[in-house]
């Protein structure tokens, strides 16, 4: 039927150009109606129509089926596309027939103001739409209400991704009975984890020292643990167990670690299988194992001295690991370790000192997995000094318990620690003196995530019937709705949850805990609190709370925070823009946004969809600093205030030692990312020239020019082309005659097919210039790689230089459109049109003077009238 | 309607003998509901990205390559590619001919497949795909009403999407990817008794239903987008109350015993794609064994070089990407092995696919073998690169719903409508729709030889 209508739409506008379809509203400026019969469509017809017409039009676009009314028909995005192009000078093509310029500008003149027009009504603007929280949004607000050290909802499906490469987009987020299945469910577990019910709570805490016959008075012939052939079990004598007390500020249990077992199985060696046997001693509960690091430690009076692990991909780094059986399967932890390096002068510089690594880990039989507890810590000092390491075992490789497990090898758990050569290079030996676990953590009892929920109060009175507490259960929850909801909740919506909770109270055996605990699951099950919402149904000022709602997960992707929710409160929000923008950059939080906005805008993860080819440099560990690079980078610019021109070029680079080898920069050591001054003729600088970018838009076998040049059109002018249409045939990068060729000519090629001629030419120039760079972003400069090009606007470059300074000098302005509109997008969730065009160019305008410094362009959207109204 | 005759027939059946019986519904209940109306009616379908390798016909060394057989009718050959269907020949048919109907995007053929959709121009509305309308009909008959797979879960990206399931609003619908995961959410023993699980159940249930009136308080006020949004998630609420539901009825009835051991849960498919996909499909052989879902659908591989799977043939046999591959053929002559290197690894696909339809051939129903009782469609949205004509597909099982195989559908002349196929399908599901998005009517020839 639609095939059908088409075609006959064809045939009569192919007899009648255009009078058919044209059914202009009543309110349509009838001058503008003559304009277009006796003007438009003349040119049209001698210059368009030949290219954009039939089955399969050029860029898709049917000009003969573009409605001219503005203000009722549906064209207006494809109209203002063409405006665009025409702006742009790219149509009609350089080898076609031109208007004469004052054909083009009736042209132009003419959409303008049909734009315009339509603007006025409110044509193309794109209603804002209840925004599901994202993957990282609900796991933020989840860590951010309740104060958990977890990401409750990483089982969540992958989020989809917006044209633009967001994935906070609101049309694009949608929600399907698996999503309720894990929100209910993560609601659930994560108020699990943050309310308790016990008075007191039970710790672990235990120390294991170490040191040649520390533990001196002990039977050296009884029968202990073994671990079969490749064990290597420290000998009881040399080290020392104890359950020191805990200095808390709150009463607690220390827990005690059995000392009797009876395990099955268990052997000596290699073959001797014992079956059920018993055994009543501290050393089958916890022992020290250095499996791992055979050859590769020392025993000393204090300590056992451990070697660095070499600095080559897939080497195993000697471990030196406390082995226990009774843990706490979930909760934070704190691991301590006593160390101190070995040489004899305390280094000032904590880059060349051994670095302290401290693991949770599992035995496997083909050796061990473990999880890194935090980054490792540099040791500086030759005098001994606790390290702490805090996790989350969630978060760790652990066993999977079974608490029936009597074998002798069953539930074993590792509290390890290895010495990582953090510089890169072989480093010195480690001390370690004792290594102590306690576990869970606790800063204050009840935790902050229990007393943040049942806040202290007058109406918390003690009473053994549940149902005297309505009062402080309603504290409770109203309280706890104005945070999840973002807003102080509806005298209904109060009513409502109240009512579950009187409910849910006269439940058998519910305790107060469980009853409120049931209760916010609801709540946190609820629209209100899994969407940014918004409602109106026409076009309204925000509220102040939900001014505090999109700022929050604009900059922190999270809720907003106490000072946010007393401002909004008092309506004093809109007052204070610029100073809390400012503070939310300084808040550690802010660096979520850099992170999220850099990889999504500048489309980093491509990079996990290349393969690389033969090269051995391209560790695991070089491309994940490849892909921080992007975002610290972008969290340097942030921080600093910079202009947004220096995505384009910089004078400096943020990068760690894997990346200055890979970019030839000498004197930076270590893992971590700092800023590091370039040469003004440096080959890098900005993030045209980032490993992470030049990677993910390689082939992966070579550079790839046209994967390159979108990128830039799109991302960074701003400017992306068209898909490309079907039936087009590709490079074909096995064809040996072409393969032989250079790529500029093989593209040249490409380029003279016409289907690829028109869209080639504007993409092909750009990415040539990045032929320096190899696949994974390594500079070369040689005969087979020319990097000369000529620019659509007829511009000759050779190299990325030449690019760079051709775009700072007379493309700046796109690059600060293109990012505002990212930006802009990203912010509110929501794609853009050209209805919002004004509003962006007024941002560009207004940040001009200063070169477009990012918390300016910041500042100057959330205070425009695209970011304060919906 | 007879369905319900039927739940109560199996019900008191189940109660006379006790509620403890581990022996599955199926097997007690024997012949008889194979002729009636409750006859088990399955379907999965597969989707592989990028299309399939088709070097030319006249190249004498790279002609067994090519995916379709030669010859058609009864008589046709398998290929290399496709030969280890061999054994199975009485119980596929390959198609071949057809169109995808794409608007003339290649790269949405994957978003269509299913659906048949008109998704072109700016606005992406989508359609339902066909095991929607299945699980739509199948929902009271098993505990789950479908289950969604892919290898990077979620929906992806509109034309490069993840899933090639749409609901009946023709949204994407999120797959799950990860075995662990979907084991211990669907066949977990539960060491509850009947009478706990049963309790949880109804306090799951009030649960669902004050949720749902707490939301319905939001239900005011809203402009038409933000009621889109609201319906969405009231949806997905009622969904989890049906299953809630369908849950508690099926308490009393056991999942069928089955020996899973063989099922490999922690893999990474990074590592181990071979591994991966036979945990997949073995999932989906366990789910129909237990009858715990009827409808499925496997998207193996996306369109365009996304997602993990399009760096399974450099793992497996170090040659480019999936989606390099579909573009790394040379043109009319040989050369770079480009054509062979992707006829290998269409190769690799067809054996995962073989080797879960061997699985299906193995594993009994009342009726017959699983398979017999499935309408299995595996295939792709295009033929070769960007081109959405002839696009390969592969027919299996379903015999007692009325499917005739063992032979080569050629459609070069006289091209039924892609829609046609999947209209026809539902028919042998039992599912007598007039039509399906653009169909014109049914194929005969599917159910006649």
């Amino acid at each position: 039927m639609i095939a059908i209508e088409c075609h006959l739409r064809w045939l009569l506008a192919a007899s009648i150009l255009f009078t058919p379809a044209l059914a202009f509203g009543d309110e349509q400026n009838p001058k503008q109606k003559s304009t277009f019969v006796n003007q438009i469509q003349p040119i049209f017809r001698a210059y368009c129509v030949d290219c954009h017409s039939g089955d399969d039009p050029e860029g898709d676009m049917q000009i003969v089926d573009l409605n001219p009314d503005f203000i009722n028909g549906n064209d207006v995005q494809r109209w203002h596309a063409m405006l665009d192009a025409l702006n742009r000078g790219e149509m009609p093509p350089e080898d076609e027939k031109q208007p004469s310029a004052q054909q083009r500008q009736v042209l132009v003149d003419w959409i303008t103001a049909g734009l315009s027009q339509a603007r006025k009504h409110g044509r193309g603007k794109i209603e804002p739409i209840a925004r599901r929280l994202n993957r990282q949004q609900y796991n933020n607000t989840l860590r951010d209400l309740l104060h958990l050290n977890l990401d409750v909802g990483s089982d969540l499906p992958n989020d989809a991704i917006s044209r633009e490469g967001f994935n906070n987009n609101g049309e694009a987020l949608i929600m399907s009975s698996l999503h309720m299945e894990y929100y209910m469910k993560a609601a659930r577990s994560a108020l699990n984890k943050s309310i308790f019910t016990e008075e007191r709570p039970t710790i672990h805490h235990f120390r294991v020292e170490l040191g040649q016959n520390i533990n001196p008075d002990i039977n050296p012939n009884k029968e202990r643990v073994q671990l079969g052939f490749a064990a290597n079990i420290l000998k009881p004598e040399d080290y020392r167990y104890s359950e020191p007390k805990l200095d808390k500020p709150f009463p607690h249990v220390l827990y005690q670690r059995p000392t009797k077992y009876t395990f099955n199985e268990g052997y000596n060696g290699n073959s001797t299988v014992k079956g059920q046997r018993s055994f009543d001693e501290i050393f089958h509960s916890v022992f020290v194992d250095l499996r791992r690091a055979k050859g590769k430690y020392t025993l000393r009076d204090d300590s056992i001295e451990l070697k660095p692990s070499i600095a080559r991909p897939g080497a195993r780094a000697p471990t030196l690991k406390v082995v226990i059986r009774e843990y706490p399967l979930e909760g934070n932890f704190v691991v301590r370790v006593k160390a101190s390096r070995v040489s004899k002068t305390d280094g000032n510089s904590s880059e060349d000192a051994p670095g302290l690594v401290a693991y949770i880990g599992v035995r496997r039989d083909d050796g061990e997995g473990f999880s890194e507890v935090g980054p490792p810590q540099p040791v500086t000092s030759t005098e001994p000094q606790v390290y702490e390491f805090h996790g989350r075992f969630e978060e760790m490789t652990m066993p999977n318990y079974e608490a029936d497990n009597d074998h002798y090898l069953g539930n074993l758990m590792h509290v390890g620690v290895y010495n990582e050569a953090i510089a890169g290079g072989y480093t010195e030996n480690l001390k370690i003196h004792a290594i102590e676990l306690e576990a869970p953590y606790f800063a204050s009892w009840p935790p902050k995530s229990h007393s943040s929920i049942f806040v202290e109060s007058p109406n918390n009175v003690v009473s053994p019937n549940t149902s005297d507490r309505k009062k402080y259960a309603q504290e409770i929850i109203r309280n706890f709705l104005t945070r999840a909801y973002r807003r102080p909740p509806t005298k209904s919506e109060l009513e409502l949850v109240n009512s579950f909770w009187s409910e849910l109270q006269q439940e058998k055996n519910a305790t107060f805990e469980d009853s409120i605990k049931e209760a916010l699951v609801i709540a946190l099950s609820s629209p209100q609190f899994l969407y940014i919402h918004e409602p109106a149904t026409e076009s309204r000022r925000l509220t102040e709370y939900e001014l505090a709602t999109r700022l929050s997960y604009f900059l922190w992707d999270s809720m907003p925070d106490t000072e946010l929710f007393e401002l909004a409160a008092a309506s004093e929000l809109r007052n204070h823009l610029p100073q809390q923008v400012s503070r939310m950059i300084s808040d550690p939080r802010s660096k979520r946004f850099a992170s999220q906005f850099a990889k999504q805008w500048l489309d980093v993860d491509r990079m996990d969809r290349t393969v690389v080819y033969r090269r051995s440099e391209y560790t695991k560990s070089l491309a994940v600093s490849m892909k921080q690079e992007t975002v610290e980078f972008m969290l340097e610019l942030l921080q600093t205030n910079e202009s947004v021109l220096r995505f384009v070029d910089s004078n400096f680079v943020v990068i760690n030692d894997k990346l200055a080898k890979l970019y030839g920069i000498d004197e930076v050591e270590g893992n971590q990312f700092r800023r590091v001054a370039i040469a003004k003729d440096s080959q890098r600088g900005g993030v045209l020239t980032h490993a992470s970018i030049l990677t993910g838009h390689s082939s992966g076998r070579d550079s790839h020019p046209v994967k390159r040049g979108v990128w830039l059109a799109k991302k960074i002018l701003g400017n992306p082309p068209p898909d490309p249409p079907p039936g087009v045939p590709p490079l074909d990068e096995e064809d040996p005659k072409l393969t032989k060729l250079p790529l500029k000519q093989q593209l040249e090629i490409h380029r003279n097919n016409d289907a690829c001629r028109n869209c080639h030419k504007k993409i092909d120039p750009w990415g040539v210039a990045f032929e320096n760079y190899d696949t994974i972003g390594k500079y070369r400069r040689d005969k087979s790689h020319e990097a000369t090009a000529t620019l659509p606007d007829g511009e000759k470059i050779d190299g990325l230089r030449d690019l760079k300074n051709y775009i700072l000098a007379k493309r700046s302005k796109d690059v600060a459109n293109s990012f505002t509109k990212h930006l802009a997008s990203y912010a509110l969730g929501r794609s853009l049109s050209f209805a919002d065009d004004d509003a962006i160019d007024k941002i560009v305008d207004d940040t001009s003077e200063r070169e477009y410094r990012i918390q300016d362009v910041i500042v100057s959207l959330v205070t425009s009238e695209l970011f304060l109204n919906r | 309607m007879s369905d319900k005759s039927w739940h109560l027939k199996r019900r008191t059946f189940l109660q006379g003998v006790g509620a403890s019986l581990a022996l599955p519904y199926l097997e007690c209940m024997g012949q008889d509901i194979a002729s009636s109306d409750d006859a088990i009616k399955r379907c999965c379908y597969i989707y592989s990205a990028n299309g399939v390798s088709l070097p030319p016909e006249n190249d004498p060394e790279l002609a067994e390559w090519r995916w379709f057989p030669t010859k058609t009718g009864r008589d046709f050959q398998f290929g290399k590619v496709l030969e280890s269907l061999e054994p199975l020949r009485d119980k596929v048919t390959v198609i071949s001919g057809i169109d995808n109907p794409t608007g003339g995007a290649a790269h949405l053929c994957s978003d269509v497949w299913l659906t048949c959709g008109d998704v072109a121009g700016n606005n992406y509305n989508n359609t339902v795909s066909p095991d929607q309308i299945a699980a739509r009909k199948f929902r009271d008959k098993t505990r789950q009403p479908f289950l969604a797979f892919s290898c990077d879960g979620g929906v992806g990206v509109k034309s490069r999407i993840s899933t090639i399931s749409f609901d009946h609003r023709g949204n994407p619908i999120p797959t799950e990817n990860k075995p662990r995961l979907i084991f211990d959410r669907l066949f977990a023993a539960n060491s509850e008794s009947n009478s706990q699980q049963r309790k949880k159940l109804q306090s799951q249930a009030k649960m669902i239903d004050r949720i749902l009136a707490n939301a319905k308080d939001l239900n005011r006020r809203l402009g038409k987008r933000d009621q889109q949004k609201l319906d969405e998630y009231l949806t997905s609420i009622r969904e989890i109350e049906d299953r809630v539901d369908r849950y508690e009825r099926w308490l009393d009835i056991p999942l069928k015993k089955v020996d899973t051991s063989h099922i490999q849960l922690d893999l990474d498919p990074a590592a181990a794609p071979g591994e991966y996909y036979r945990t997949m499909f073995d999932l989906f052989a366990l789910a129909f064994e237990t009858d715990l879902t009827r409808v499925t659908t496997f998207m193996m591989s996306r369109e365009d070089g996304f997602g993990i799977a399009d760096t399974f043939p450099t793992l497996l046999y170090k040659t480019l990407a999936h989606h390099a591959l579909s573009h790394g053929v040379s043109k009319g002559e040989k050369g770079g092995g480009g054509w062979l290197n992707w006829s290998r690894y269409d190769k690799f696909i067809a054996d995962q696919v073989a080797h879960f339809l061997k699985r299906l051939d193995e594993i009994e129903d009342p009726n017959g073998k699983v398979l017999d009782n499935t309408v299995v469609l595996f295939g792709s949205g295009c033929s070769t690169t960007h081109n959405v004509k002839n696009i390969p597909l592969l027919l299996a099982g379903g015999k007692n719903l009325g499917l005739a195989h063992g032979r080569h559908l050629n459609y070069s002349q006289d091209k039924p409508k892609y829609s046609n196929l999947h209209l026809s399908l539902l028919h042998a599901m039992g599912i007598e729709q007039e039509s399906f998005a653009d169909s014109t009517g049914t194929i005969a020839e599917l159910f006649s030889t």
